[in-house]
């Protein structure tokens, strides 16, 4: 799988949830700078977890904060 | 130093968007006097309760007061110790007893809420090498229970078996799985597919958990839930219930036949470091438990009930969760005619609770009516024409009339 694939899911799945219409980049904070709550967060997982046939432990997840750091999780879940 | 309580910010902008809607807040709501299981007093007006989870109206049940008075006399007013220590009274004990009797299961521990019992249970009983899958629209002692623990949480999609046998078939074999299910959900009043979750379970060698914090009193001709009525209780390896639901009361316990549930009174932390139930609330509930399993009438009331308000709603348009339950979830648009709709019912007398996001599914708006088998026809006269005025003032004509 490559990265920007999956940046594109993340982009993708984020820009239903923000309302807001804040400018997504790899270093936007998901847990500050939108006004998204955690259980979307949580639910976007379920869109990346299909499409690239991997499953993301939720304690992974607690220390994921920005778009990049979150693909970046994915990549290495997908490439064990 | 920075500001400590930045981080609430957004939440107090959400909230804030009430006050400025609305004289009165939904959220702030305060009770002046409680009248009867379906009657109160709030902010000076006379209110009818569809917005409570006394399901069985059993919190002023004369028996239960009586017995929870007595024991108060008796043994005072609060144990001021943990299980573990000088907390554990006879009535604690015979408690435990009924209710492992009352599932027919071999053994009951008892945790002082029903939250408690979540999070002692799961934290406890999953360790390092363990997997926990939970249903992704579980209670949030469920996630928390998942966060003090040491295992490896996945979430599987909501009342999804299919995707919870595909997380289970990548997991090895010879690790412990733990499967985490609500049997009805607390916002939607939506059903698992009991029988197909432990199917699955089953297949892949998990034990799987159900609360049942809101079919308790409800389902099953003995009222211990829809694991009864789905007839799958000896496929369910324990079940998580709580007092302050249809039982009227507070408290949670978990009951199984896996005879190391009673290791859990060392290893579980919300068990151990915490008092125990004050002697009247065990009274209470070990009275309302007999009633429960003595009076289906009161179930044939609670469903009788749900048939007019759920059916009701329905045909008038409202868009109410799947399954018919007496936990009914309105949805609405949005925020604002969540708001509109709530403060016509209270101008009305009738009082919901408003549920937001993150508590509910899908980021919706909901008006979380329940309903109570103590309603009287009357009341849900005047619950249905409150409604019918909300429909009206935000929908225009209701279906049900159109048609
Ligand atoms: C599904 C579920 N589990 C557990 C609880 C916690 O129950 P208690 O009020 O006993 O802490 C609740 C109630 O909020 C619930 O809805």
């Amino acid at each position: 799988m490559n990265r920007n694939d999956i940046l594109k899911i993340i982009y993708q799945e984020l820009e239903k949830v923000n309302a807001d219409h804040i400018p997504l980049k790899e270093q936007t904070d998901m847990t500050t700078d939108l006004n998204v709550d955690s259980v979307s967060v949580m639910d976007l997982m379920f869109a990346i977890e299909e499409e690239f046939d991997v499953a993301v432990p939720l304690n992974d997840l607690a220390d994921i904060r920005t778009i990049g750091e979150l693909a970046d999780l994915v990549e290495k879940i997908g490439a064990a | 130093m920075g500001d400590i309580f930045q981080k609430f910010e957004h939440i107090k902008k959400v909230r804030g968007h009430f006050l400025e809607q609305s004289a009165c807040n939904p959220l702030g709501i305060k009770i002046d006097e409680i009248y009867s299981p379906t009657q109160a007093r709030i902010l000076g007006q006379d209110c009818i309760m569809l917005g409570t989870n006394n399901y069985l109206g059993l919190t002023m049940n004369d028996e239960a007061i009586a017995q929870s008075v007595e024991a108060t006399q008796t043994a005072g007013t609060g144990t001021t110790g943990s299980r573990v220590a000088n907390g554990s009274y006879q009535g604690h004990q015979a408690l435990e007893r009924r209710i492992a009797d009352y599932y027919d299961r071999k053994h009951c521990i008892l945790f002082t809420t029903g939250y408690q019992a979540n999070v002692g249970f799961i934290s406890a009983i999953t360790g390092k090498d363990d997997y926990v899958l939970i249903d992704a629209d579980s209670h949030a002692s469920i996630y928390d229970g998942c966060k003090l623990g040491d295992a490896t949480i996945l979430r599987f999609k909501h009342n999804d078996p299919e995707n919870l046998a595909k997380k289970l078939a990548r997991l090895p074999e010879d690790a412990n799985k733990l499967v985490i299910i609500e049997s009805v959900y607390s916002m939607l009043g939506d059903i698992a597919p009991l029988k197909e979750f432990a199917a699955v379970s089953k297949k892949y060698g998990a034990y799987i958990m159900v609360d049942e914090a809101h079919s308790m009193g409800i389902f099953g001709e003995n009222g211990r839930g829809l694991c009864e009525s789905e007839g799958v209780e000896d496929q369910i390896d324990f079940i998580i219930g709580t007092f302050s639901k249809s039982v009227g009361t507070i408290g949670g316990y978990c009951v199984s036949n896996h005879d190391g549930l009673q290791d859990l009174r060392y290893a579980a932390r919300a068990y151990v470091f915490t008092a125990s139930l004050p002697p009247a609330i065990v009274a209470a509930a070990h009275a309302n438990l007999d009633t429960i399993q003595n009076t289906p009438s009161l179930r044939t009331q609670l469903w009788n009930n749900t048939d007019r308000i759920y059916d009701g709603l329905k045909a008038m348009g409202f868009t109410v969760g799947p399954h018919k339950t007496p936990v009914i979830g309105i949805q609405m648009t949005d925020i604002e005619s969540g708001i509109r709709a709530w403060q016509i019912l209270f101008e009305h007398g009738v009082y919901v609770n408003m549920a937001l996001p993150p508590a509910t599914p899908a980021g919706v708006c909901l008006l979380r009516c329940s309903v109570c088998a103590a309603h009287t026809p009357e009341q849900i006269d005047k619950i249905m024409d409150a409604f019918e005025t909300v429909y009206r003032t935000l929908y225009g004509t209701p279906k049900s009339e159109a048609a």
